[in-house]
């Protein structure tokens, strides 16, 4: 019956743990995929936002502080999907229990909805300027009925892309990241050679907090939950790295540096401009011409960060339910659509974004912490997929101690910035909230499961396994494509003999 | 077929003969051993030296945010 299978098909969309001999991507192909995603909508609007709230000298560093630290953090959870070529709600599973995987499933397809709704609809307002530039009709050049209407039409061309899977995006990307590249020459050109540097660096924020150091921290905090945003969506590529190098290192320059060039040239756009949309500043930069054509740019890169995120989303579905078809996996994107209807979410992006940063801060704090101080890097790759093994069963698929760490992460953010209301208090000043809220889970992570919870079954399980490995008993399991263990043998020596006898 | 638990059993759909998920999961017990013996059991941060890059650059960036715009604060 294995044979009947399309073996590659399935590691392609999501379920089967990859292979070094199935890894499609090179270290050069990594770095530009992860480039072509990270360079999109969100990029600009944080880049926009910052160049808003604070000068160009300040900017930079904090463009750069709020991305590259935090994607560092993350960044050995990259390595742990890379090294055993599984998706990132597998992975997961020994931090946080099947059960609490599965919630953090649901929470990323939430979320990645709105990622959705953001690319599509920035898509939506480059489309009503050409628009109006073209003489269309009114009601496709206005915000309340043109962009929502350009949105949903790329939306369904971007769900038919991922529909037909990683080679045509893959193709796609071959068109979306030069044209990414050629907007940011074209802003690169603009803010060195018709304003200049100096304009830049003089030039004054259109919408500063009262204190360089309020200025800053929200500039870093928006930036930071960019940066930590990146957490879900590092499973999906990192298990198709043909080695940890290519995982850890693409990511980096993908999300962590790379993303950045964009970022800054986009708060120096936005401190000409005054405006932080990047629909506003093609056509005020570079004059009508130049401004359409940017334009077309931008729709182009936003259409292949559709792509990706509807891809991801879509391949992550799969991992969850492998009988569903491909083309269901691809219809979950749809209540995006719903929120496209007006600027609203658009317009709304800062509160998004703090949603996000507290979630993905609390959740990567754990992810790490449980890879370094509980797992100790290893993971039984069997007890991954394996919901009646009780090594990762924890309380009925729950680990109360990712549970906990997660609610201390969570208030540890909230009293430090409020989400709702965007009122912060003084320790905010240093590093933001999302940063300290990864740190506060992280440790107490630490905290509950190697004191609180220490004698849970699982982690006792855990030991007996790893000191079996670290003896060299477990490593007797060595199954090959085309021998197959008896069930004596997986049962025995690849999983702890306890484990064995619960059921699912 | 009950290789690793009565979990897989299920989900490999024998006792409904789906034939897909059976030979998913065939396929998916055959590859744990060899995912075991090629990367499961790796020296931890193997890969160190890709980690150069990421640690050196944040460390600089960190430095000139505390030693430089902290201090304006």
């Amino acid at each position: 019956m294995a044979e009947q299978i399309d073996v590659r098909h399935e590691v392609e969309f999501g379920f089967l743990p990859t292979l070094g001999s199935e890894r499609a991507f090179s270290w050069f192909d990594f770095t530009l995929v992860q480039t072509g995603f990270g360079i999109a909508a969100w990029c600009f609007l944080v880049g926009g936002y910052t160049g808003t709230f604070i000068e160009g000298k300040y900017a930079i560093w904090a463009i750069l502080l709020g991305n590259a630290l935090p994607v560092l953090l993350i960044l050995p959870f990259a390595l742990t999907t890379a090294r055993y070529g599984v998706d990132t709600f597998i992975a997961t599973n020994p931090a946080l229990g099947y059960n609490l995987s599965r919630l953090f499933f649901v929470i990323f397809a939430v979320l990645n909805l709105g990622w959705i709704t953001i690319a599509c609809f920035m898509l939506g307002e480059s489309c009503i300027k050409v628009a109006e530039v073209v003489g269309l009709p009114e009601f496709l050049t206005t915000r309340s009925t043109g962009a929502p209407i350009f949105s949903i039409i790329f939306y369904l061309i971007g769900m038919w892309i991922a529909w037909k899977g990683p080679i045509a995006i893959k193709m796609f990307a071959r068109i979306g990241v030069p044209a990414i590249i050629l907007i940011l020459f074209g802003l690169i050109i603009a803010v060195v050679f018709k304003y200049g540097f100096t304009h830049v660096m003089n030039s004054d924020p259109s919408a500063p907090f009262p204190e360089l150091w309020e200025s800053v921290s929200n500039s870093i905090e928006v930036n930071a939950g960019l940066g930590f945003s990146w957490l879900v969506y590092l499973g999906q590529w990192c298990r198709l790295a043909r080695s940890e190098s290519a995982a850890v290192g693409g990511t980096y320059l993908g999300f962590g540096l790379l993303l950045n060039v964009a970022g800054i040239f986009g708060a120096f756009t936005a401190l000409i401009v005054g405006s932080l949309d990047p629909t506003d500043w093609m056509i005020g930069v570079g004059g009508t011409a130049f401004g359409v054509f940017g334009l077309v740019l931008l729709i182009l890169a936003n259409l292949t960060s559709t792509v990706v995120l509807m891809y991801s989303q879509s391949l992550s579905v799969k991992t969850m339910l492998p009988k569903m078809a491909w083309k269901w996996a691809i219809l979950t994107n749809a209540p995006a659509a719903f929120l496209m209807f007006s600027p609203a979410f658009y317009d709304g992006y800062t509160k998004f974004l703090a949603y996000v940063s507290f979630i993905m801060a609390t959740f990567g704090g754990v992810l790490v912490a449980d890879w370094f101080f509980v797992h100790r890097q290893r993971f039984e790759v069997g007890a991954l997929y394996d919901h009646g093994n009780r090594q990762y069963h924890y309380w009925r698929g729950w680990n109360p101690a990712a549970l906990l760490a997660i609610l201390t992460g969570t208030v540890c953010y909230w009293l430090l910035y409020n989400p709702v209301t965007f009122a912060y208090t003084k320790p905010f000043a240093l590093f933001g909230a999302a940063i300290p809220s990864f740190f506060a889970a992280a440790i107490a992570y630490v905290v509950f499961a190697r004191l609180l919870f220490r004698n849970l079954e699982s982690y006792q399980l855990d030991r007996q396994w790893r000191l079996r490995v670290l003896s060299g008993e477990a490593d007797a399991v060595v199954v090959t494509d085309g021998m197959r263990p008896t069930p004596e043998t997986v049962v025995e020596e690849a999983v702890p003999p306890q484990a064995s006898a619960a059921g699912a | 077929m009950n290789e690793v638990s009565d979990y897989i059993y299920q989900r490999a759909g024998k006792a409904n003969s789906d034939q897909f998920e059976g030979a998913l999961y065939d396929e998916l017990t055959k590859r744990l051993g060899t995912v075991r013996k090629t990367t499961g059991l790796q020296i931890g941060l193997s890969s160190w030296k890709a980690w150069l890059l990421p640690i050196l650059t944040v460390l600089a960036i960190v430095c000139v945010y505390l030693f430089w715009i902290v201090p304006q604060y």
